[in-house]
């Protein structure tokens, strides 16, 4: 990690991702870091809702990044029109959470939570993933999540699991 | 959460251990911490090696120092000059003006472990991924998960 130039906090809007967001900024404030935010929706979730309508056309997985400044989001296209902007959405109040002097990305994905985090901070070179112990995702009583524990094993970056 | 006070780091003397003490430094220089530098002399080691102690005999010990020579060393003395070696280490390379403490028992570095960090009121730990590789880690997993999961503060776990 050394010196922390790029911070990674993925999110699902949950509380606990909220706790992890709070410990991220006091940290990008004081080593005068970029932080990243970034939602990554699981594709074979998401992929059934819409197999019915259009079952012929392939959800495709991908990563973009939306401008952190927009005067307005620009209109999603595709057929899973729906899940984009609420995942826009989604960041966008996520990072009215952040203080502002903080330089802040924001990143969306379609694919695998756990893969595709390490995704994000292998392209954004991210310093450490700050996270929390478990999301919206976690089963009841697992005291650690399923993609914190995978993130943890896996990253060759350093990871701050919040409380 | 505002300030992090204390940083709690623990130390097993391994490569990762090792880096887990380069960021928490760093860490502890910006927001001003107090630094804990932890290191747990594993029970295990030191029991069996009251145990099974080799006894000395005539010209065993080294004529220099006086102590046995290495490699007639018991367990337990081996054990407990790494853990001097490594507390030594931590704290030489602490930076002049960042206030630190040392925190040293024998015990479990799992369970010990946990109640150090909670004793010392930590604010953040800092933890290398994985310890020397000892069967216990293989057969329990690495001490960081268990830290991750029962600790009540945020925990850094290094590469």
């Amino acid at each position: 990690m050394g010196k922390i130039k790029t911070i990674l906090v993925p999110t699902d809007g949950s509380d606990d991702a909220r706790l992890a967001l709070a410990h991220a900024c006091n940290i990008a404030k004081q080593y005068d870091a970029t932080l990243v935010l970034a939602h990554i929706m699981h594709l074979e979730y998401y992929g059934g809702k819409f197999a019915g309508e259009r079952f012929d056309v392939l959800m495709q997985a991908k990563i973009e990044e939306m401008p952190a400044d927009p005067v307005e989001d620009a209109p999603a296209e595709g057929m899973n029109v729906g899940m984009i902007e609420e995942a826009k959405l989604l960041l966008r109040n996520e990072q009215e959470l952040v203080p502002e002097g903080v330089t802040t990305r924001l990143f969306w994905a379609l694919g695998d939570p756990r893969a595709d985090v390490l995704t994000v901070a292998k392209e954004v070179d991210a310093n450490v993933i700050v996270m929390g112990s478990r999301g919206l995702g976690a089963l009841r009583g697992a005291l650690v999540g399923s993609v914190s524990r995978y993130v943890m094993n896996n990253s060759e970056i350093p990871v701050l699991i919040v409380k | 959460m505002e300030k992090y006070k204390t940083v709690f780091v623990a130390l097993d003397g391994s490569e990762h251990s090792e880096r887990a003490l380069t960021n928490a430094i760093d860490f502890a220089e910006r927001f001003g911490s107090t630094l804990v530098l932890a290191h747990i002399l594993d029970m295990q080691y030191f029991t069996t090696a009251w145990l099974e102690g080799p006894e000395l005999q005539k010209g065993d010990l080294d004529p220099e120092t006086g102590e046995p020579k290495s490699d007639l060393l018991s367990l337990g003395d081996y054990q407990r000059r790494q853990s001097r070696k490594i507390i030594q280490n931590a704290k030489s390379r602490v930076p002049e003006g960042v206030p630190y403490r040392v925190a040293f028992e024998v015990g479990s570095p799992r369970k010990d472990l946990l109640k150090m960090t909670k004793t010392f009121n930590a604010d953040i730990v800092f933890i290398g991924s994985h310890g020397k590789g000892t069967l216990t880690e293989m057969v329990m997993g690495s001490v960081s998960a268990y830290l991750v999961e029962h600790a009540p503060m945020p925990v850094m776990v290094v590469k």
